[in-house]
């Protein structure tokens, strides 16, 4: 084998062609050699001139490497001893002798034990976000094992499916150097990088690394596992606590790290000042991750509120500093800069940051109108557009609390007089036309106060009654029969609200499409009460036949005249709220959704999204029953059952199999058989109202349980057993009213969810803290008994809340997904009907 | 004595109208639509109708409730009228009060949905009741819709001041 030392290889090359001595000599070569040669000639002390040439003869006081064998050679040139390097898993360097030689691999901030690093699954790398998204990969350091070995190169590659490598140095580099590479993933799996020394490319080193989701940091504390509820929103009077689970972070348990909580900043924002700087009342926290999970890292994020300013929501971003520095640098966890870490919200109901001003005009009878603006409009970019269209026997006037409230934060709202007393069509089209020509006197009115400043591609619809079937009506004419306007388009409608909107339509001509949509109503409505007493006021068809995301507030001892200023007293029911605090509700809820739908504001989803029971804006009166419903857009779920392909309910909608073991099982069409809210056996869908007519096509489930452990199962089919890309379990979920189950009961229901993988682990989640089932609102009438039609509230599970509960269980191989029943999983008993369980991404 | 007193408010207005305080007959230069009967006919003269009518029977619906109708044509309802007890409706034509039942029904459709077939079958049942309006005025040659309201508008404000902002509207849209 050649050394790297020439001369020595040049003199290996004479002795190899010279005589049979050179044959001799490296046959013989081996760990101890007894010293060269013939002894010296006694009398001139000189070597005999028949000495053996050896390895050493030109290299004396050294080392010397033949073919991986270390020889040391004395002063003399004689072979000391001969070490094979390749059995101590060494090389043989000149000069030195066996060498470890190697890679050195180090994952920062990584403890010992070898556990697999964690990588967050993020956006895929581009060449404009690569700055960005270094600060969220993992790096790591690689060098030589030996920096005696100066000689050669490293090597090093990066093998997994999702991973990207980013690497200045482009997997090599000279032996003697020290480089940082970042391992970057944009989707879950694992990994391993692996490198080597040019000096000794058979030993290879390797490390492994996995990539997952990485949830939010922050959430508030739960008294049973998974120990947290992690959210991206929160209301000030929140106590939010961040978390670090010690199962997702195997690789850093341990490890000291800092905890900074600062005001959001955008990606470029990061890149550009990496410096922290915490707002919390008590400063920063410090921590270790410790065994145990969520529940031993939990950190109380700030000992006092955070501020959130006059528009009532500001941003933060939670790092995790890990080289406790002050700096976000990669190697840390963070969560923000391309949306907050979590957002803080104050009392939405409270008027915003804008005075404002308002005026009158009209164009006609039918096209009058009292339009409410931010007072400083002028400087400020083109804002949405709130259009609200009243209802039968109400007038313009009688939205000042809504109109001002929206505008104190920034949008234009126009309220018109509305031709609702014929009926639908005229409403619809005085909303059409009312629309149409706001937009086109908005440049001239009030002296031109408007002119450029309202957004023509981001208006939202709001109804009333009448006028809230009239603006979905509107929608559909432009959808279906093609109505077209001069000045705006059905794209430009971004969000329709009804307000306890009569459906005098079938689902056919009052459509809201693929237009978000928002249903507004209360329990107590002595008008359009929602019995199933009479097709004209099932709203719940209008958000069934909704084909986007569709949400529903219903409140319960809420009537149909609180929403406005000055209609009668309609309010039929106990525990009624009064028109003060259910204004302060829609003032609340309104500014939420035309934020998130008009001006993208996502954090304002979550009062939609999670149970009113467990979140709802704060500062509303604590007597408020609330139960949100919401469906998400289809392109952004997938069903596991929706119930629509057919009433056996022992096969899903996805082809799971359904077990069922409780009592009482019926699927059919969610509507009431005989318009009357009397429970009777007959009639198993009492109370539903979701459907009754012509078009309607809502199908779901229900069922009971009674003081015993019961479940429904579903077993996914197989090519659908990986939720890893999926966040969150969902389903919609009512109780029974009027039945005598729900009547013992008597209050909220829960349960519990469990997800169970193809080995068998199962990890069950309890929802009943972030958020319960409501009572049926206990209000006689269309019958006997108490309790008003069935009222749907949304359960929705984080994923990783099962994964933080069971760190085994396999996320890529769920055979079921499980509801379990009962006094060990929430309440002993119950009669609910389900529909659409979803996984949502 | 009670139950005498229920009675006879039954029967002291009978279909829920207790009299008609004024009626004003008009014509229109610009003919507008009457969107309160199926099909949304084209009219270019009317009648308004100051109308005393039940209080409960006059608050607003959102459902199908009660319509008030003139003959067989549903009355084109311009303000709620329950706090006052007093209405301002208009249909077209010039109908012969004097023969013409006013009255409230229960209809089972909305008015923009209602056929003038419908209309008269329910108009068959009602009471005939002769009313003597206090004042009739007309026929008055209006300009049009905007000031046929505004003329409503007044009347409004004289006979249900707790309607003023249905008047302010009106007005508004008059005063163009």
């Amino acid at each position: 084998m050649d050394s790297a030392n020439p001369a020595y290889n040049e003199a290996m090359e004479v002795l190899r062609h010279g005589s049979l001595f050179v044959l001799l000599i490296v046959s013989a070569c081996s760990a101890e050699e007894p010293s060269k040669g013939n002894p010296a000639d006694s009398d001139t002390g000189q070597p005999a001139s028949t000495a053996v040439p050896d390895e050493c003869d030109d290299f004396p006081n050294t080392t010397v490497c033949v073919d991986g064998v270390a020889v040391e050679c004395d002063g003399d040139g004689n072979v000391l001893t001969r070490s094979d390097c390749a059995e101590s898993a060494t090389v043989c360097v000149d000069n030195s002798g066996c060498e470890e030689c190697g890679v050195s691999l180090v994952v920062h901030h990584t403890t010992d034990d070898g556990a697999s690093a964690f990588v967050a699954v993020r956006p895929e790398l581009t060449d404009d976000n690569r700055a960005w998204e270094t600060f969220h990969s993992r790096p790591v350091t690689i060098q030589s094992l030996n920096p005696a070995i100066t000689d050669g190169a490293l090597e090093w590659s990066l093998l997994g499916d999702g991973f990207t490598l980013i690497d200045d140095a482009e997997g090599m580099a000279p032996a003697s150097a020290t480089v940082t590479a970042h391992v970057h993933a944009h989707q879950r799996g694992t990994a391993l990088l692996s490198a080597r020394h040019s000096a000794c490319p058979e030993l290879a080193s390797a490390v492994g690394f996995h990539s997952e989701k990485q949830p939010p940091f922050a959430g508030r504390t739960r008294p049973s596992s998974p120990w947290i509820e992690r959210a991206e929103t929160f209301n000030q009077d929140d106590d939010i606590h961040t978390v670090l689970h010690s199962g997702r972070h195997a690789d850093r348990v341990g490890l000291r790290y800092d905890v900074y909580v600062v005001n959001s900043k955008s990606a470029s924002e990061w890149v550009d000042d990496p410096d922290l700087a915490d707002v919390t009342a008590s400063g920063r926290n410090q921590a270790r991750l410790a065994t145990g999970g969520a529940k031993e890292n939990r950190t109380l994020a700030s000992d006092g509120p955070l501020t959130v300013g006059p528009t009532q929501t500001a941003g933060f971003d939670v790092v995790y500093d890990f080289d406790l520095n002050g700096r976000l640098d990669p190697g840390d966890l963070m969560r923000g800069g391309d949306d907050p870490g979590f957002t803080v919200m104050g009392d939405l109901h409270e008027a915003g940051p804008h005075e404002t001003d308002e005026f009158q005009h009209s164009g006609g009878t039918w096209y009058t109108q009292k339009v409410y603006y931010p007072a400083d409009i002028e400087d400020m970019d083109p804002t949405p557009l709130v259009v609200i269209s009243h209802g039968n026997g109400h007038n313009y006037l009688w939205y000042d609390y809504l109109g001002r409230h929206l505008a104190s934060y920034g949008y234009v709202v126009m309220s018109h007089t509305n031709l609702t007393g014929p009926g639908i069509e005229t409403a619809s089209t005085t909303t059409l036309v009312n629309t149409d020509f706001f937009l086109a006197q908005v440049d001239v009115l009030a002296d031109g106060v408007l002119a450029g400043r309202v957004d023509s591609q981001r208006i939202a619809w709001i109804g009333h009654s009448r006028g809230g079937e009239g603006v979905v009506r509107a929608y559909d004419r432009m959808v279906d029969e093609y109505y077209a306007n001069d000045h705006y388009s059905a794209d430009d409608i971004v969000l329709i609200s009804s307000i306890a909107p009569t459906v005098f339509y079938t689902v056919e001509y009052s459509d809201p499409h693929d237009v978000p949509y928002h249903l507004f109503a209360g329990a107590a409505d002595g008008d359009v009460h929602g019995s199933p007493a009479s097709t004209g006021v099932q709203y719940f068809r209008l958000t069934s036949a909704a084909e986007a995301a569709t949400q529903t507030t219903y409140l319960q001892g809420v009537g149909h005249n609180e929403f406005n200023c000055c209609g009668f007293d309609d309010a039929t029911g106990p525990a009624q709220l009064g028109r003060d605090d259910t204004q302060d509700i829609a003032k609340a809820y309104y500014l939420a959704l035309v934020r998130a739908y008009a001006s993208g504001h996502a954090p304002s989803l979550d009062y939609f999204r999670r149970s009113a029971d467990g979140f709802r804006p704060q500062g509303l009166t604590s007597n408020a029953v609330i139960a949100n419903e919401y469906r998400p857009d289809p392109t952004g779920s997938w069903a596991i059952d929706s119930f629509q392909d057919g009433p056996d309910p022992s096969v899903a909608s996805s082809g799971a199999a359904v077990s069922i073991d409780v009592d009482a099982a019926v699927e059919d069409w969610l509507a009431d058989g005989n318009g009357n809210l009397a429970d009777r056996d007959s009639d198993p869908m009492n109370g539903m109202t979701q459907a009754c007519c012509a078009g309607d096509d809502n199908r779901g489930m229900v069922f009971e349980w009674y003081d015993e452990a019961a479940s429904i199962a579903w077993d996914l089919p197989v090519e659908s057993r990986d939720v890893s890309s999926f966040s969150w379990l969902s389903v919609r979920v009512a109780q029974s009213t009027r039945h005598a189950i729900t009547d013992e009961l008597d209050g909220p229901l829960d349960f519990s969810i469990s997800l169970i993988d193809e080995m068998g682990e199962r990890a069950t989640v309890g929802f009943g803290p972030q958020g319960r089932i409501t009572q049926p609102y206990q209000r006689s009438g269309n019958g006997s008994g108490t309790g008003w039609s069935n009222e749907f509230s949304t359960v929705r599970v984080r994923l990783s809340d099962f994964f933080d509960t069971n760190g085994i269980i396999d996320a890529t191989q769920i055979a079921t997904v499980q509801f379990d029943f009962g006094a060990e999983y929430g309440s002993p008993m119950g009669r609910i009907g389900i529909d659409d369980v979803l996984l949502e991404y | 004595m009670i139950l005498w007193a229920l009675i006879a408010g039954v029967f002291a207005s009978p279909g829920g109208v207790h009299s008609i305080a004024e009626i004003h007959r008009f014509s229109l230069s610009e003919p507008m639509r009457f969107h309160w009967a199926e099909g949304a006919p084209t009219m270019d003269k009317g009648t308004i109708l100051v109308v005393e009518v039940d209080a409960d029977m006059a608050k607003p619906s959102q459902a199908v409730g009660s319509t008030l109708f003139v003959g067989a044509t549903p009355a084109a309802v311009t303000h709620p009228g329950y706090r006052d007890g007093f209405m301002v409706v208009f249909v077209p034509g010039h109908p012969n009060i004097d023969t013409t039942p006013v009255f409230w029904a229960q209809a089972d459709r909305l008015p923009e949905r209602t056929s003038l077939q419908q209309g008269t079958k329910l108009s068959e049942d009602a009471p005939r009741i002769a009313h003597r309006p206090e004042r009739t005025l007309g026929p008055v040659l209006l300009q049009d819709e905007r000031m046929l309201y505004g003329r409503i508008a007044k009347l409004i404000t004289q006979y249900a001041p707790a309607d003023a902002d249905f008047a302010h509207g009106y007005r508004l849209a008059a005063d163009q």
